[in-house]
């Protein structure tokens, strides 16, 4: 194992610090559960990520090797080099960063520049980005093209964001009770039409305004965009503009709190480069409203963003029954209750002649509060934690996830509802060491692998931890597939490194953080991580 | 500092409303070909990998035959049907269109997803070959844009056919029409078929059913190889401007249930080392 100790170095009057992290995988082929082998037999991602600070000074890179990448990776990613570097300095009221940077203005919809290292996903900008810092104002203005593995992209992306706080700018607001911040940005793209068919907008533009407001224990926040047009690959070469909201209103105090989101979306899928699709080059972010499950059943059909068109709610819900209470017993109890909800936009014929996504049109109508019919996604799911007492804790949940294969991983299956229960318990027997037993199971119907049933067995002493695992999709529809994916883990962290090892088998499945989702292939082998930071 | 706030805000605002083009009046325009039936023209090779559980692939299809019809004889398209998309499955999915040289061609390119192709097998910016569909068009336009009208060379293709044992004899004659730099030059000849009527699947209403399309109609679909998968090297030198060497082809014989009447002849010239490596530099299509 190597390790590094958690303290930066001083160089040159000015102070270094970074990151490290490998994950490598060794591959043995399994023809029951669809794992394949590379030739490379074993494959591995790592980075090295070097920052160094004196005083207003600030440089950085970040080395990567894909060697190769990882199954389930883009394998373009697979090579080495430098993917990362910038060089920025604050001074007066000006930061100014030159090279790579990552960044979002609002919410993100129509600019979110940034990694995600496990879905293999970079879309970092590359250029001059320049922020005036004054009291209450932040204006951001930047310039660049995106990463795209290991080149960068067609267009150029050109953006500002404005955002005010106005009680801290304005004297006649400063002593209320209420705050407000709003905020507004432009983002550009610019592309050289080549095509030879289509009269394509070589600049497309967008724009976004945002509030939000405090008040107590309230707060509220709305977001609102609008793309010119845009046509582009995700959307079938359409003219359509797009446009897009986000809405939120939030509660909390002691014991209690609640949230309610309200999100439309409708031709909003935003690149830098028009023709890209999946993962690459998006400049626009339009984040998922759903529960991101930590647990592996009820994270096994996940939801993915609709940036093309997509209605949802969510309402999330709180509580903590008080110490010594009759339901809470002597420890307290806590419930929390969450529901979300994502359904298609109506779409309607622009005339008589032209069918609805026809490319080189307008595409189709939508009038806004006007919901389509077709369930994309939903997750109702209630959790409750009860701390028995100094060595016991239990929690409960019951998660119920309606998903439409169709539109979640873009192929034509019937759709899937599938509910699931978790009970999980914690056992402090002595200090420092405890025993963990997470038991799940998850029935459904509808097409998909039928029910499985997940049982793990982990103790945990100090920084070392060991775990059994096993998954077992025993109500596969076909008889052979019904099979236990056995594996067994162990990590250790000491100081700030941390190193973990799996053997055995993975199931394929999809994974998402924020609505932006991978495929993961079933793997039998090994897994080890090591990550470091000094 | 309120009024550098205020200039910084109204320059950059001034710079970014200025960064919108609203296309008005006809989106899209599909003209003729201008090349009518003239033969001694720059071609290009769309190779575009396709399969038929590739829901997003009809799109890319629909892409190619409208680019056809605006270049004409100057596009040539082969669908490459290989690997996940492309797997027999359950009917009515169970035909196989996989050949062995579309499996290799899958792999050494890198290819990860469909529909995505090749334009002439020319390197991107980000080092690999692979464009995705809705960069046909402008990859196609750049390089026809970037070259002269009239080819490198030119390859005739002499194609005898006998019915009574499905056998094909060629003759292809490769001729430099000007002189080229020394390397090592290869020639690569594709039997394709046009009108295979199979299912598809399909995701876009506006092209037909979803998501089935049960009597989809293939075309450019790649067949089999005449040459070798990375074809035959025909001359290790310098090509001079009129220099011809020819190559025979003799006795391959086509696949059972292929239509003769709707095969075709493709084959290409690339550069098979130097600098542009596996580029190539002329194609030609005859029917069979």
């Amino acid at each position: 194992m190597i390790s590094v100790e958690g303290k930066s170095q001083e160089i040159f009057g000015g102070n270094v610090h970074g990151s490290f992290q490998m994950d490598a995988q060794y591959y043995n082929e399994d023809t029951l559960i669809g794992a394949t082998k590379p030739d490379e037999k074993m494959a591995a991602n790592s980075f090295l990520n070097v920052i160094y600070t004196n005083k207003d000074f600030e440089a950085g890179i970040r080395y990567e090797a894909f060697t190769p990448a990882i199954m389930g990776f883009d394998q373009r990613y697979n090579g080495s080099g430098i993917a990362y570097r910038y060089a920025k300095y604050s001074q007066d009221h000006f930061e100014i960063t030159a090279g790579n940077f990552y960044e979002q203005f609002g919410s993100g919809m129509i600019l979110r520049a940034y990694q995600e290292w496990n879905l293999g996903f970079d879309n970092s900008l590359d250029g001059i980005r320049i922020k005036a810092l004054f009291p209450g104002i932040r204006i951001t203005g930047l310039v660049g093209k995106q990463r795209i593995f290991w080149g960068k992209g067609d267009g150029t992306v050109r953006g500002i964001d404005a955002e005010f706080q106005l009680n801290d700018m304005l004297a006649c607001m400063k002593e209320m009770k209420t705050r407000y911040i709003l905020g507004a940005n432009f983002v550009s793209r610019y592309q050289k039409d080549l095509d030879p068919i289509y009269k394509l907008p070589a600049n497309v533009g967008a724009y976004s305004g945002r509030i939000a407001v405090f008040h107590g224990n309230y707060n509220f926040n709305a977001e609102a965009a609008y793309k010119i047009n845009d046509p582009n690959s995700s959307n079938n070469m359409i003219y359509k503009p797009g446009n897009a909201v986000l809405l939120s209103l939030g509660y909390s105090k002691k014991g209690i709190g609640f949230t309610l989101q309200a999100k439309r979306v409708d031709n909003m899928d935003f690149r830098s480069d028009r023709n890209a699709t999946g993962f690459n080059l998006p400049i626009g972010y339009i984040p998922a409203m759903s529960t991101q499950h930590a647990y592996s059943l009820p994270a096994y059909y996940p939801s993915a963003s609709q940036a093309n068109g997509e209605m949802g709610l969510q309402a999330n819900f709180v509580y903590t029954f008080k110490k010594n209470g009759k339901i809470g017993g002597k420890e307290g109890m806590g419930l929390s209750m969450n529901y979300s909800v994502s359904q298609s936009i109506n779409k309607s014929q622009i005339n008589d002649t032209i069918p609805i996504g026809l490319s080189g049109t307008d595409g189709y109508k939508s009038s806004f509060f006007d919901i389509g019919n077709e369930k994309y996604y939903h997750d109702f799911n209630v959790k409750i934690s009860k701390k028995i007492n100094k060595k016991w804790m239990i929690e409960f949940s019951y998660v119920n996830i309606f998903y439409n294969v169709e539109i979640n991983e873009g192929h034509k299956e019937p759709n899937i509802l599938a509910q699931s229960g978790v009970v999980d318990l914690w056992w402090k027997f002595k200090p420092y060491n405890s025993l963990h037993f997470d038991q799940e199971a998850m029935f459904t119907a509808g097409k998909g692998d039928g029910n499985w049933e997940l049982s793990m067995l982990e103790y945990s002493h100090k920084s070392y931890f060991a775990a059994i695992i096993d998954l077992y999709n025993y109500g596969n529809p076909v008889d052979y597939l019904r099979l236990h994916y056995l594996s067994f883990s162990s990590g250790y962290t000491w100081n700030t490194s941390r190193l973990s090892i799996t053997v055995g088998k993975q199931n394929s499945g999809i994974i998402c953080i924020g609505g932006v989702c991978r495929q993961v292939p079933a793997t039998n082998g090994i897994s080890l991580s090591l990550s470091s930071s000094f | 500092m309120k009024r550098l706030i205020k200039i910084i805000f109204l320059i950059s605002l001034a710079i970014n409303w200025s960064a919108c083009d609203k296309i008005s009046g006809l989106y899209k325009d599909l003209g003729n070909n201008v090349n009518g039936n003239n033969d001694t023209v720059r071609k290009v090779l769309l190779e575009d990998f396709t399969g038929h559980t590739c829901v997003n692939c009809p799109q890319a299809n629909k892409i190619g035959e409208d680019l056809l019809k605006l270049y004409g004889k100057q596009l040539i398209i082969v669908g490459v049907h290989a690997n996940f998309f492309a797997k027999p499955i359950p009917a009515p999915y169970d035909y196989d269109f996989r050949t062995v040289a579309g499996e290799e061609y899958y792999t050494f390119f890198g290819v990860s997803t469909n529909p995505i192709g090749m334009v002439n097998r020319v390197k991107q910016n980000n080092g690999a070959f692979l464009v995705e569909k809705g960069s046909y068009a402008s990859e196609i336009s750049k390089l026809l844009d970037s070259l002269s009208k009239k080819p490198d060379l030119y390859i005739s293709l002499k194609p005898t056919f006998s019915i009574s044992d499905s056998s094909l004899n060629l003759i292809a004659d490769v001729t430099f029409l000007k002189n080229m730099p020394q390397g090592k030059y290869n020639l690569c000849v594709y039997i394709t078929e046009n009108e295979i009527i199979k299912p598809q699947k399909n995701n876009d209403p506006t092209l037909g059913t979803t998501p089935n399309i049960l009597d989809y109609h293939h075309q450019h679909a790649l067949r089999a190889l005449i040459s070798p998968n990375w074809g035959d090297e025909i001359i290790n030198g310098i090509p001079t401007n009129g220099l011809t060497i020819s190559k025979t082809y003799l006795s391959f014989k086509l696949g059972k249930d292929w239509k003769p009447v709707d095969c075709n002849i493709v084959a290409y010239i690339y550069y098979a080392d130097g600098p542009k490596q596996l580029q190539i530099i002329q194609a030609q299509e005859v029917k069979l």
